[in-house]
């Protein structure tokens, strides 16, 4: 290959779409001149890679907000706080306690028993999918056991899951429960918002660890568990209830 | 780690917290395309801001056939420009002495950057024709491929090979002009050698 044409395909060449590359590679080791051209070129590609500044201002998390804003119009975003970990953890605990039960009548039956509805009408999320594929260090099997997600008022439904696992009792709040928000494993607030006496984590549990701080965090306060719902398997959401 | 169309999808849906993990993996690319358009941190934020939101609400016209990526791009293009169009507009309104004082794109912020590469990049760019301008936002600040630069623009990956490379060519005729010029202005001063 000639010089010249060998300097009209360096273009190409630095961003890899070159199809003569292994040409012009063996022509730069034997010619200064093209050789010089290609660092030059190489340092002006490199220069773009300082040139954007870095913004002060978290753009995505000025989106998401805004976003949620025109989601949830009316709802305050209640502070949350974040343990990795106690969603899964917890779904596995209610997992292993379904799964203890026979896939029967009976099994239905024993959710139905659960303790009744509040009167008082309110948005609910219902247990639903517990769907675990295997990760890493996750040993737990996977498996699907309840269905599809409902918005449901409380007073009218029968059918709400209540782990059965002693730790995790679930009492269902006479104070009113609003929407959870299910917010990326990015965020971190610490904070509860008392007049919603609603909490939200979020997250995926990955070890026993987490799980057990989650559950410990939990107890301390004097939080109760009220419901689990995933949004999607990687980013499941767990409300828990101020019982003070 | 999930595909877009995964999250796409769910946004369809209407579902927030999915199109947030979009906004997550796609935050670099829109801010840095905006700022290589607007040449600004402020009005690449907003257009960036802009270009996000537009891109919730116009979700559902996303015909799944082209790359997020490439749709994405035009949204945010069209933002970026939409902004620098009304700078210019507000320029057009000022009094000649104010303008004066105004380099094209670059905010008084900016200027306290004391990077002269960067400087130098920036004029450069700013003397670029629109064409050339944009293919070299799309590969080097975008860093889209020739592919989805061929997509985003419909034209072919040959074109983009000669754009790209006239782009570039030209952009370092442009830094070696205001590096002599930079000396030049030091040696009248009788400054730095």
């Amino acid at each position: 290959m000639t010089c010249f044409e060998v300097k009209e395909l360096l273009s190409e060449y630095i961003d890899g779409e070159c199809e003569k590359s292994a040409e012009i590679t063996e022509h730069l080791e034997n010619c200064k001149d093209c050789k010089k051209e290609y660092e030059e070129l190489l340092k002006l590609k490199a220069s773009f890679k300082v040139f954007v500044p870095r913004s002060e201002r978290s753009l995505a998390d000025s989106v998401i907000s805004e976003i949620r804003r025109e989601t949830f119009p009316e709802k305050k975003i209640p502070f949350i706080f974040r343990h990795i970990g106690l969603v899964a953890s917890l779904a596995i605990i209610v997992t292993v306690a379904i799964l203890a039960l026979p896939k029967t009548e009976n099994a239905e039956k024993s959710m139905k028993d659960a303790p009744a509805p509040s009167e008082e009408s309110e948005e609910v999320y219902i247990f639903e999918s517990v769907k675990k594929e295997s990760a890493e260090n996750n040993s737990f099997a996977t498996e699907e056991i309840l269905t599809e997600p409902e918005y449901a008022d409380i007073s009218k439904s029968e059918e709400y899951l209540v782990p059965t696992d002693d730790r995790a009792q679930i009492t269902l709040p006479e104070a009113s429960l609003n929407v959870s928000l299910v917010l990326p494993e990015e965020e971190l607030i610490r904070a509860f918002d008392e007049e919603f006496e609603v909490e939200v984590i979020d997250g995926g549990i990955k070890t026993y660890e987490e799980h057990d701080e989650i559950l410990n965090f939990i107890y301390q306060n004097e939080y109760e568990i009220d419901s689990m719902k995933s949004f999607w398997e990687e980013k499941p959401v767990i409300t828990v209830i101020s019982s003070k | 780690m999930k595909e877009d169309s995964f999250f796409v999808k769910k946004a369809k849906e209407g579902d927030g917290e999915a199109y947030g993990e979009l906004v997550r993996r796609y935050e670099k690319f829109v801010y840095n395309t905006a700022y290589g358009i607007t040449l600004n941190s402020f009005d690449a934020f907003d257009a960036s801001q802009n270009a996000f939101i537009k891109g919730w609400r116009a979700i559902n016209t996303f015909k799944e056939e082209s790359s997020f990526s490439t749709w994405l791009y035009r949204i945010v293009s069209n933002c970026a420009k939409d902004i620098v169009f009304e700078r210019q507009k507000r320029k057009a309104d000022l009094p000649a002495e104010e303008v004066a004082g105004l380099s094209g794109g670059i905010t008084p912020e900016d200027e306290y950057i004391k990077n002269e590469e960067g400087e130098l990049l920036k004029k450069a760019i700013l003397s670029l024709d629109s064409d050339s301008r944009e293919i070299i936002v799309m590969r080097e600040l975008s860093e889209l491929s020739y592919a989805e630069i061929a997509e985003a623009l419909e034209i072919e990956i040959g074109t983009v090979k000669s754009r790209l490379n006239r782009a570039r060519t030209k952009l370092r005729e442009k830094i070696l002009e205001q590096k002599g010029k930079t000396v030049c202005q030091k040696e009248e001063k009788g400054g730095v050698r």
